[in-house]
């Protein structure tokens, strides 16, 4: 290929790349400045696990997209929840899946209306977060973010953010927008894959809790257990990737290490 | 995100226009202003100068850094940080144009190992040969990807790049023969 050749496919490439940028900003200033904090410090978090919950027993079912990662931060700002900034861009970011496809973009946004909900550790010096965004009631969205950046899943296309939001569609609250209920008393988590920096493979893990959750215990198909606290009716948590593809099931535990009855996790 | 620290001390003229720099039309980040009128006299309110400014800034600092979500960060920071004083902006468009590329340099040094063969795949949108090249470019290193993106997204001269990266003439040439020739090698023909 002549030089020439080449220097015009790097510019087709480039102009390419730059249409794929709308030629007016999503937002107003105003709306930007108000859902975009600056995140002084944090880095990068992500992987977005969408979910819808009911409100009544907080159960979650998965609503199936495909999320991504990208991620840089300490443990310490995870910790203490200082992520909080990103969780309300990628919770912005749901937005535009288009899931269920009768849902746009989150109306009126509120970033004060973005709740920490709990923080564990994951492997590798790492954690796990997860934040919640309750549109309504009865619709609501949910993000986990790992706290360290990870490698690329899949060659030369490293996923991305992405998520969604479930529940009853706020302005078009008629049967037909209303998702079938989840198999109550079953918590189905949600996850997606993450590499981690040392090349291993995970899954990250999250969702509603009954309310007097304070752990769940999970039990691997090698007979190996792990724990994770549960705070605010959410849990968070980095599982191996192979014990996660291998089916593991779950119990919840109160603060008395009671196990919860009828409480159990299936994936 | 630090803000203070990335950008303000290595933009060293902000204010200056950019003579000659044709680039492609809006998405270049090209002036459109002219002689010594300020940002306010071309903007009526800072909603204006941000549905503006956005795009084109956005558009480079995804090619300067590879990632769209850091792109948008930087623009970002970018307009928080002009906010109160952009109407004494001599030429808010070359301003910003700097204010990206000097972010996007600290950036990198910030987020090496996160930003190196990661790009953000712009999807469907390009097809698959473009999708090499970004690829490819996405591997270079840093100086070498400013150099073409500035050279061959914004159009500028050989010199303008060097400006912009603030390098000798010659180091700026060196840069772009190089990624050109690292291009060679790793893009199917």
């Amino acid at each position: 290929m002549s030089e020439l050749a080449l220097e015009e496919r790097v510019r087709s490439t480039f102009a390419a790349i730059g249409r794929t940028v709308p030629d007016s900003p999503p937002q107003t200033w105003t709306e930007a400045k108000d859902s975009r904090a600056t995140d002084e410090g944090s880095g990068r978090v992500s992987t977005i696990v969408p979910m819808w919950r009911r409100k009544s027993g907080r159960t979650l079912l998965s609503i199936g997209i495909a999320v991504g990662l990208v991620g840089a931060g300490t443990a310490a700002a995870a910790a203490s929840g200082a992520f909080d900034s990103r969780a309300t861009k990628e919770f912005r970011q749901i937005a535009a899946v288009p899931e269920p496809a009768s849902w746009g973009r989150l109306p009126g946004f509120d970033q004060k209306k973005v709740t920490f909900e709990i923080t564990n550790p994951a492997p590798e010096g790492t954690t796990v977060s997860l934040w919640s965004y309750q549109v309504t009631p009865e619709f609501s969205c949910t993000v986990i973010l790992e706290s360290s950046p990870g490698e690329a899943t899949f060659p030369g296309k490293p996923s991305r953010g992405g998520g969604g939001c479930g529940g009853v569609v706020p302005g078009q609250q008629t049967s037909g927008t209303t998702l079938p209920p989840p198999p109550n008393p079953t918590y189905g988590p949600y996850g997606s894959i993450w590499r981690s920096r040392k090349g291993n493979l995970y899954m990250l893990e999250g969702g509603a809790t009954p309310t007097a959750a304070s752990r769940l215990v999970l039990t691997y198909a090698n007979g190996s257990t792990a724990s994770f606290g549960a705070h605010h009716g959410y849990w968070a948590g980095v599982i191996p990737y192979d014990q996660a593809v291998a089916s593991f099931t779950g119990v919840f535990f109160d603060a008395s290490g009671r196990q919860l009855p009828g409480t159990e996790v299936n994936p | 995100m630090t803000t203070e620290s990335r950008n303000g001390p290595e933009v060293s003229d902000p204010s200056r226009t950019e003579d000659g720099v044709a680039g492609h039309g809006a998405a270049g980040l090209t002036s459109v202003t002219a002689g010594t009128a300020t940002a306010g006299d071309s903007y009526n309110s800072f909603e204006d100068l941000y549905r503006a400014i956005w795009p084109p800034a956005v558009r480079l600092a995804w090619l300067l850094s590879g990632s769209r979500e850091v792109a948008e960060d930087i623009v970002h920071d970018a307009f928080l940080r002009v906010e109160a004083t952009w109407r004494e902006l001599a030429d808010p468009l070359p301003y910003f144009r700097r204010m990206v590329i000097n972010a996007v340099k600290s950036e990198h040094r910030h987020a090496e190992v996160e930003r190196r063969h990661r790009p953000d795949s712009p999807g469907p949108a390009i097809d698959p040969e473009m999708e090499e090249v970004w690829n490819v470019v996405a591997q270079l290193p840093d100086r070498e990807r400013a150099a073409l993106v500035l050279r061959f997204y914004l159009d500028m001269t050989v010199d303008q790049v060097a400006d912009h990266l603030s390098c000798p003439s010659g180091t700026a040439k060196s840069l772009i023969h190089r990624g050109i020739s690292h291009l060679r090698e790793k893009v199917a023909p």
